[in-house]
């Protein structure tokens, strides 16, 4: 039914008038949406959005490239403590921090795909796991590291001394050189992170004004609003991003590594680049959102992003659909709205989930976005 | 002696039994079925649960029930009695576990059929009416949607649809979120202790010579020891372990060979469920009952059978051993705060040197 006749045509943004016309539908709602919504419906709204660049960001890299991440709130929380810290401590402008705290996550996610390259499948999984774990934990007793890390400095730079004049244990003998003092660095780092207890963090302030309602005509925009704008501005850009990316030659470099890495590779696409590149690109889409959830909650901490956050994102995209833009899209639609219906319900909140990812993958397994081309095929044929 | 290295070493060597206990549950599975089965710490204390409400609430019942059979008339306090009931206690918990093992293997995990579809709806169906009686408006209108969901696919239904290696993980987290939120809306959200069943009092600690020795860490070294022995020979020699190897080396060719592969798989999944009460019954012992009592444990003991890689019982357990020892090593002289998160680094490290775990051939992806 999608008969594409040459390439300039697959590479080509909008595929029909029909689409065309739709998605500009959708964005003028978008647009006016917080015009005629309560406080709310637009907090949901804006909360919605980003786990649509969530659920991208993962599908880059579970879906299209087929690498599996259990640990993705570890990107998250890296993107969210990066952006409040800046603007905290450095006094970064918020618009240069969310940035910011995206390549900072990228940067990570970089990291992590380099021993990722080693692993496949579940080796893979429980690696990613072990990171989105290790950076929870981490950010709640910094201090601890520290401490720790300031210890092994100092028993490292006496090494040396140790092994020359013996280990005497103790204070005496083997210090020979005094302990070092990181003094102003030290007082700086020291509880960066708030510790479990998490920090409150600034508000949006684009303008510097955004505690005030700003005017455009009659139309009155509350703070929450001009978040709400600011974070569908954002997603828009990166969905494009998204979209496009896939058409390049990078979105087909990774296509060809889930498919096959031996027939990719073959044909010339370098693996270790493209991987980490996956990688690199996810991370920064789930730093940005998490810079984004941490100004609009302004409330950071590390429960935040414990393993069920990671494991409900992949769920997310599993139940939307694998290696498709609109399946995250759908994915992330249903996992935020479905709590909101159930919440004040207690524990039927989290059964019913459960419930409902359990039957879309035995009933349809390539999630809704399965469900959605059956019905396309089945109109179009239609009496047939 | 608390700082003694000896009695460090042997808690942690208990510790990683039980890591390695449920690790063992969690290679079975991937073994056979290629599943990574997220929702196997969770069955554990959901059967742990239903354990501890058997000895807390129904003990003097089956106490009652035992002496009738036996026709002693013991008391209810300690003796003959109380470890008959608890064996009894124990008996009922492992077909039990057996039972929901292999109950979520043949309802979620296989391929749907029409016969399956319309079990379902009779199942959402008996739901709905439950929660009508019951008036619990928001547990009946889930019900009712589920209901309708299986109608309509009654009725659309094209052939059996096989589901996906990533889409099958994701079915097993589903079971874990529900299995979750069954037990804390059952049982609570609050700490319980098991009671001990050989009497009202706490373990002791044992001395062999210098060596300090927790009762209860002895009892977890035994068992597993025993586990070892028994699952060994059970593959080793025993026709449905046979069977077992044959089908997690090549499933069509073990089915050709008359083998009953579906079958096989639900026996296996059984198996991990009691594998995984046994370990979620001893951890509850060895610290506290909760909702969340397995997910640490679970999760240090799913790194660990990567760990091992995988595919290797052995290496369930010697990668629960080494992790629990070490784990504990760490917790004692560096930090006791950064324990997981330097677990989780071993992992990591030990992953980047042998990409496919300690003790298994290098990961082949089957085809």
């Amino acid at each position: 039914m999608d008969l594409k006749r040459n390439y300039y045509e697959d590479i080509k943004l909008i595929k029909s008038n029909f689409i065309g016309v739709w998605t500009l539908i959708l964005l003028v709602f978008l647009l006016f949406f917080p015009l005629f919504a309560t406080s709310f419906n637009t907090h949901i709204a804006s909360t919605l959005f980003i786990n649509i660049i969530i659920a991208i960001g993962l599908n880059i890299l579970v879906g299209y490239t087929g690498q599996v991440s259990l640990g993705h709130a570890g990107f998250l929380a890296i993107g969210a403590y990066t952006s409040v810290l800046l603007v905290m401590k450095a006094g970064f402008p918020m618009l240069l921090a969310i940035p910011t705290a995206g390549l900072m996550a990228a940067l990570f996610g970089f990291i992590l795909g380099l021993p990722a390259l080693r692993m496949e499948g579940p080796y893979l999984a429980i690696a990613t796991l072990g990171f989105g774990i290790a950076v929870e934990q981490v950010l709640g007793v910094w201090d601890t590291v520290l401490g720790l890390f300031i210890r092994f400095v100092n028993l490292f730079i006496n090494l040396p001394a140790r092994i020359v004049f013996g280990f005497r244990g103790g204070g005496g003998g083997g210090e020979f050189v005094p302990p070092l003092d990181f003094g102003p660095a030290l007082e700086f780092l020291k509880g960066l992170t708030g510790g479990r207890m998490g920090l409150k963090t600034p508000t949006f302030a684009i303008f510097d004004t955004m505690d005030t309602d700003i005017f455009i005509g009659a139309i009155r925009l509350t703070p929450d609003k001009q978040v709400y704008y600011l974070i569908l501005f954002i997603t828009v850009i990166l969905v494009l991003f998204a979209v496009n990316l896939m058409k390049s030659r990078i979105g087909r470099a990774f296509i060809a590594i889930r498919d096959s890495e031996i027939a990719a590779e073959t044909v010339g696409v370098n693996l270790t680049y493209y991987r980490t590149l996956a990688f690199a690109i996810s991370a920064f889409y789930a730093g940005m959102a998490g810079a984004l959830q941490a100004h609009m909650v302004q409330f950071v901490a590390p429960m935040q992003y414990s393993l069920i956050s990671s494991i409900t994102m992949l769920a997310i995209i599993v139940v939307g659909g694998l290696g498709s833009i609109l399946g995250s899209i759908a994915g992330a639609v249903l996992f935020t709205i479905l709590p909101q219906f159930l919440s004040g319900h207690g524990d039927l909140n989290v059964i019913v989930t459960g419930a409902i990812m359990v039957v879309i993958i035995m009933l349809e397994p390539l999630g809704i976005r399965g469900i959605w081309i059956r019905l396309k095929v089945y109109w179009m044929m239609w009496p047939f | 002696m608390d700082g003694d290295i000896t009695y460090l070493t042997l808690q942690g060597l208990a510790v990683g039994s039980l890591y390695g206990m449920i690790a063992l549950g969690v290679v079975l599975i991937y073994k056979t079925s290629e599943v990574l089965n997220f929702a196997h710490g969770n069955m554990g204390m959901f059967i742990t649960f239903c354990c501890y409400t058997l000895m807390e609430k129904h003990m003097p019942r089956i106490i009652v029930a035992v002496n009738s059979f036996s026709g002693g008339g013991g008391g209810i306090e300690g003796g003959l009695p109380l470890t008959l009931a608890f064996i009894l206690i124990l008996v009922i918990i492992f077909i039990s576990a057996f039972i929901l093992g292999a109950a979520i293997e043949f309802f979620t995990l296989r391929p749907i059929t029409k016969w399956k579809v319309i079990l379902f709806i009779a199942a959402t169906l008996a739901g709905c009416i439950f929660f009508l009686i019951r008036s619990n408006m928001p547990a009946f209108y889930s019900c009712l949607i589920f209901f309708i969901f299986f109608v309509i696919e009654f009725f659309t239904m094209g052939p059996a649809k096989e589901p996906t290696q990533l889409g099958l993980i994701v079915v097993t987290i589903g079971l874990w979120l529900a299995l979750d939120g069954v037990a804390s809306s059952r049982f609570g959200t609050q700490d319980h202790a098991l009671p001990n069943p050989m009497g009202p009092e706490n373990f002791k600690m044992i001395a062999f010579w210098n060596i300090e020795v927790s009762q209860l860490d002895l009892i977890i070294l035994v068992i597993t020891a025993l586990l070892i022995v028994l699952l060994f020979f059970f593959f080793r020699f025993s026709k449905v372990g046979t069977a077992m190897r044959a089908t997690s080396q090549v499933e069509s060719a073990a089915r050709l060979m008359g083998i009953k592969t579906k079958r096989i798989f639900a026996l296996t999944w059984g198996m991990s469920s009691v594998l995984g009460a046994i370990a979620g019954i001893l951890t509850a012992a060895k610290f506290y009952l909760n909702t969340n009592t397995m997910l640490f444990p679970f999760l240090k003991a799913f790194a660990a059978a990567t760990m091992g890689g995988l595919t290797s019982l052995p290496g369930a357990i010697i990668g629960g051993w080494i992790l629990g020892i070490t784990e504990n090593l760490f917790g004692f002289y560096v930090s006791m705060d950064l324990k997981t998160p330097f677990a989780f680094l071993v992992i990591v490290i030990v992953l980047c040197i042998r990409p496919s775990g300690l003790l298994a051939r290098h990961y082949v992806k089957k085809v």
